[in-house]
């Protein structure tokens, strides 16, 4: 256990656990969705031909809800940081906030980077 | 393997992928590994999809593990946010860089690379022994402006340990060189994460371990995104191995009691060893 925990650690904790549960729901519901056919182009039935070949040379594998459930997830970590800002910049922690600031610019990017 | 890939009906694999990963979750929690870095190698060298959804659904696989496990090491102390927020940054920003160089480079010559990646990960994991610290000393500058330091009490046996971070700048050069490799791979980060926080900063052993897990689940994001955008995301493939791996170290948590760590890291090493060296022979053409 760490003796020096501060409110900042405990409320990341909480929002992230929330995040966390939403997601892995989202991930379920989306995957039954998906094998269910809904929002997904290609036949199960293709799926080998599909999964033997580079991912260039399908585009995109996912359907759009499975898009949905697995983008929550590759954002909830840094997105959870956010409303810690304020209570790091009232403490005057200026160094963790920037960082807190900078997981999201480079989050950002990745999404960005992503797209072209 | 080829012919057997070919005849087999569509979902027997994602299937066999289910109890694999199932399997993989089992010894990955007593070996002290998370499970991207045991899913990568072995099914790129086993399964036959596309080294590119294999990387894809192993950063899935290491991101759903350290988010599962973050919030619950977070709130009973066993990470440290002050510690692995700097070091996540600069993981997550490199395996940006890694992901993208693993969409730019020949499959082959990837496979070649992961071999030998792998077959280093095998040396790290059986050189590593724990630092037990020596007399307590301050932070460095830049550990002591990001407030890297602390005070850990071990719940088993109630020792309390002061701990500050030391050798932070080359800690967080070879935290750019850790998210650049996990990125390229997929592989989650855990067998780097934990001996660069324990033998090069300084910080408790079990401290280290629950760190290194809020370290993935920040870093590991920025790459998911990357594999989601390139396409490289396949759900039949995906969900299998999280749902597996997942139920899996549930019970690898109850194996923890009972099993020996010593003989499962020794299995671990044996497998990794198995797979490092079936993928850089398949990345060579000589065993396809």
């Amino acid at each position: 256990m760490e003796l020096n925990h501060s409110p900042d650690t405990s409320r990341y904790a909480r929002l992230l656990a929330w995040a966390v549960r939403v997601g892995l729901v989202l991930l379920a519901l989306a995957f039954l969705a998906d094998i269910a056919g809904f929002g997904r182009d290609i036949a199960l039935e293709r799926m080998p031909d599909i999964w033997r070949a580079p991912a260039a040379a399908h585009g995109r594998g996912a359907s759009r809800v499975m898009l949905v459930a697995i983008g929550w997830l590759a954002t909830c970590s840094v997105a959870c940081l956010v409303p810690l800002l304020p209570i790091l910049r009232r403490r005057g922690e200026t160094a963790l906030a920037a960082i807190c600031l900078l997981h999201v610019v480079v989050l950002s990017v990745a999404v960005w980077a992503g797209l072209h | 393997m080829a012919q057997l890939a070919a005849s087999a009906p569509w979902w027997a694999w994602p299937l066999a992928l289910f109890v694999a990963c199932f399997l993989l979750g089992i010894i990955a929690v007593p070996a002290g590994v998370g499970g991207g870095v045991l899913f990568v190698p072995i099914v790129a060298g086993f399964f036959p999809f596309h080294l590119d959804y294999v990387r894809g659904a192993g950063q899935l696989v290491a991101l759903s593990g350290a988010l599962v496990a973050a919030p619950r090491l977070l709130s009973t102390g066993l990470a440290s946010l002050r510690l692995g927020l700097p070091l996540g940054l600069v993981a997550a920003a490199s395996s940006i860089a890694g992901a993208l160089l693993g969409f730019a480079v020949d499959a082959a010559r990837l496979e070649v690379a992961l071999g030998i990646a792998i077959l280093g990960i095998v040396a790290v994991m059986a050189a590593a022994r724990e630092s037990r610290g020596g007399p307590q000393r301050p932070p460095d500058a830049l550990a002591a402006a990001l407030g890297m330091h602390g005070v850990f009490v071990d719940g088993a046996t109630g020792a309390t340990q002061p701990w500050s971070a030391q050798r932070t700048p080359q800690a967080i050069a070879l935290f750019v060189l850790i998210g650049l490799v996990a990125g390229l791979f997929g592989l989650g980060a855990g067998w780097a994460n934990v001996p660069a926080l324990n033998l090069l900063m300084g910080v408790p052993l079990k401290l280290a371990a629950g760190t290194s897990g809020l370290i993935i689940a920040t870093s590991s994001s920025s790459a998911a995104w990357i594999y989601l955008h390139q396409g490289a995301v396949l759900p039949v493939v995906a969900a299998p191995s999280i749902l597996g791996m997942m139920l899996g170290a549930r019970i690898g948590v109850r194996v923890l009691h009972r099993a020996r760590a010593s003989m499962v890291r020794r299995l671990v090493i044996a497998m990794l060893l198995f797979a490092g060296a079936r993928a850089l022979a398949k990345g060579m053409g000589w065993w396809n």
